[in-house]
């Protein structure tokens, strides 16, 4: 085991998976209680045109899908209040479009090749010391902006009227939820892939809220829940060569079965 | 016929006056034109219009082109910077082939799609040509566990790629019986050339510090490496399809540092990352060898030709094995 800590390559994985893991759990719990858990899903999607659109235009992917989801992120929050959709009709749109975006430019820029699944499926191999970086300041910025905001943030979530009223800005505080969240995703899409990075977000807070009996608590466990199926799954990804990313949402989702029969043998 | 019927109603419609004699005469006048235009150009055929090639890959396109010469025109199926175990015709492409006289591909599985192409195109002309059929292939040697899979990269063997080359100069003969002197001279001229280069590949090549191509892509190498007796280890298996697993990279991680190699090639079609990875673990460079399947997207790729393209992998190859 220690042997995989003399590669440079592992230490990377390792960092960014851990720093990322806060970063989804934090969002997620909040996420899920505002009944948003979709947008990870949907921002994952829009992140796929912004792949492909960088591969197409030969520029750094990573940099395009960033400001394509951020851009996204911010038009999902708009279309919600400005248009009148209900519920996640503008998600559901986003994320189809998104990935329609995707296959079109990906196939117009002819690389539907090895480039191309690394971002589908993640690529724990190849994680630059840039993108831990980058991990590394999001998981502090997210947690400062929930420090910062937390009893802002937890009126808004439970009764968003009463928030307002009392002159909360509720949609900058949504803007900016939306704006980490898409953020998340990108990173995340890294160690996982696209086609799972929403289950980072989703299970292990839906896991921690399944047993909490108090917000502190469900952030606490659903963090520790996120970090610790990011580094076993890592841990089995090199030791055994499973894939990480289906390693690591099955055994969040093992957590989260786990913690539900825990509650239901409880009651 | 239906196209005649439609003339001839038509015609009566507006020239209503006229008895039925006179678009009798007017029918089979019409009949004898058409027949008259499709026999002589039945007959034209051969001797003007150029020999219509398609080819899957790069390196086929040059040959095909080399052998034809102003008799022919080639055309590659595989556009700049695609990756042929990833690549799919698209329904131009098909269009394409259903007029075409002479279809070269490599076989051996490189192009999973032709069987299914070949069977959807209705062309009872072309002559297809499968390059791997008949030379002597290396059998799975990447540690897959899949059986009978043979590796198609047979052109980065110069004398693969001049049987190749005869057998295409063979069906433009048959094609085009006249031009037989022609297209076997174009042949030998290329032919000529790769025995050149050949030779330069075999001196270069002849007392190097390692024996051992590294490369951070796919298995491609391994009929150049078993020419001029040197041996490859990879990331990937022959495609580049799938992903390394941890195991695999450390493997070759080890190897590199255990042999102190200098040197990390890869693809320029395929990313460079595990290369930078490998590179930033055991400090060697990395250097690009390019298979030569189709050219770099997104240049000036005018003047790139496939003995170029394998010049310059004999340069990168010298430097990288620290040859004398």
């Amino acid at each position: 085991m220690e042997v995989f800590f003399l590669y440079g390559f592992f230490q990377r994985a390792f960092l960014a998976g851990v720093f990322i893991a806060i970063a989804c759990a934090l969002l997620g719990i909040f996420l899920i209680l505002r009944r948003d858990a979709m947008i990870g899903h949907g921002l994952a999607h829009v992140t796929f045109a912004g792949v492909a659109l960088g591969l197409y235009l030969n520029v750094m992917p990573l940099a395009v899908a960033l400001f394509v989801a951020v851009v996204a992120s911010w038009i999902i929050m708009k279309l919600k209040v400005k248009a009148g959709l209900h519920g996640d009709t503008a998600i559901a749109i986003f994320s189809s479009v998104g990935f329609a975006l995707g296959i079109l430019l990906v196939t117009l820029s002819q690389s539907f090749n090895v480039d191309l699944f690394s971002y589908l499926f993640g690529e724990i191999l190849a994680i630059e010391t840039s993108e831990v970086v980058f991990s590394i300041v999001l998981a502090f910025v997210v947690v400062l902006l929930v420090v910062v905001n937390y009893h802002k943030f937890m009126y808004m979530t439970f009764d968003r009227e009463s928030a307002k009223a009392s002159g909360i800005k509720v949609d900058r505080l949504d803007g900016l939820l939306t704006v980490l969240t898409a953020v998340t995703v990108v990173l995340g899409m890294k160690v996982v892939g696209i086609l799972l990075v929403s289950a980072l977000v989703v299970i292990p807070a839906a896991a921690g809220l399944q047993v909490a009996s108090n917000f502190k608590q469900a952030i606490v466990l659903s963090t520790f829940i996120s970090i610790t199926s990011i580094v076993i799954g890592l841990v089995l990804a090199f030791l055994l060569d499973l894939p990480a990313s289906g390693s690591i949402v099955l055994l969040s989702f093992l957590a989260f079965g786990i913690l539900f029969v825990f509650r239901r043998s409880r009651r | 016929m239906r196209r005649l019927t439609y003339l001839l109603l038509f015609n009566r419609n507006k020239v209503g006056h006229m008895n039925t004699k006179h678009i009798r005469i007017l029918f089979l006048a019409i009949v004898c034109f058409i027949m008259g235009a499709g026999i002589s150009s039945c007959f034209q055929r051969k001797q003007t219009t150029p020999i219509k090639l398609m080819t899957s890959i790069f390196p086929l396109k040059e040959f095909a082109h080399a052998v034809a010469g102003d008799w022919g025109e080639v055309e590659l199926l595989l556009p700049p910077g695609a990756e042929i175990h990833a690549w799919h015709p698209k329904p131009s492409d098909l269009v394409k082939l259903s007029s075409a006289d002479v279809f070269v591909y490599i076989g051996a599985e490189l192009e999973p799609w032709v069987d299914d192409i070949l069977r959807s195109v209705k062309n009872p002309n072309l002559h297809v040509i499968e390059a791997s059929r008949g030379l002597s292939l290396i059998g799975n040697s990447s540690g897959e566990h899949k059986h009978g899979v043979r590796d198609p990269h047979i052109w980065l063997d110069f004398a693969n790629d001049k049987k190749i080359i005869d057998r295409i100069a063979e069906v433009l003969s048959q094609i085009d019986p006249d031009k037989r002197a022609i297209f076997q001279e174009n042949a030998d001229i290329y032919k000529q050339k790769l025995d050149a280069m050949d030779e330069r590949y075999r001196k270069g090549l002849d007392r190097c510090g390692q024996k051992t191509i590294v490369l951070a892509g796919h298995a491609a190498f391994g009929y150049l490496a078993r020419r001029y007796n040197l041996s490859q280890i990879s990331l990937y298996g022959l495609s580049p399809d799938s992903k390394p697993t941890p195991r695999q990279l450390i493997d070759v991680i080890n190897f590199v540092k255990d042999r102190e190699i200098g040197a990390i090639f890869f693809e320029i079609n395929v990313s460079s990352k595990l290369a930078r990875v490998i590179a930033e673990e055991t400090g060697a460079k990395t250097l690009v060898l390019n298979p030569g399947a189709s050219l770099p997207r997104r240049q000036d790729n005018s003047g790139i030709t496939f003995l170029s393209i394998m010049e310059k992998n004999l340069e990168s190859l010298k430097n990288g094995l620290r040859c004398r």
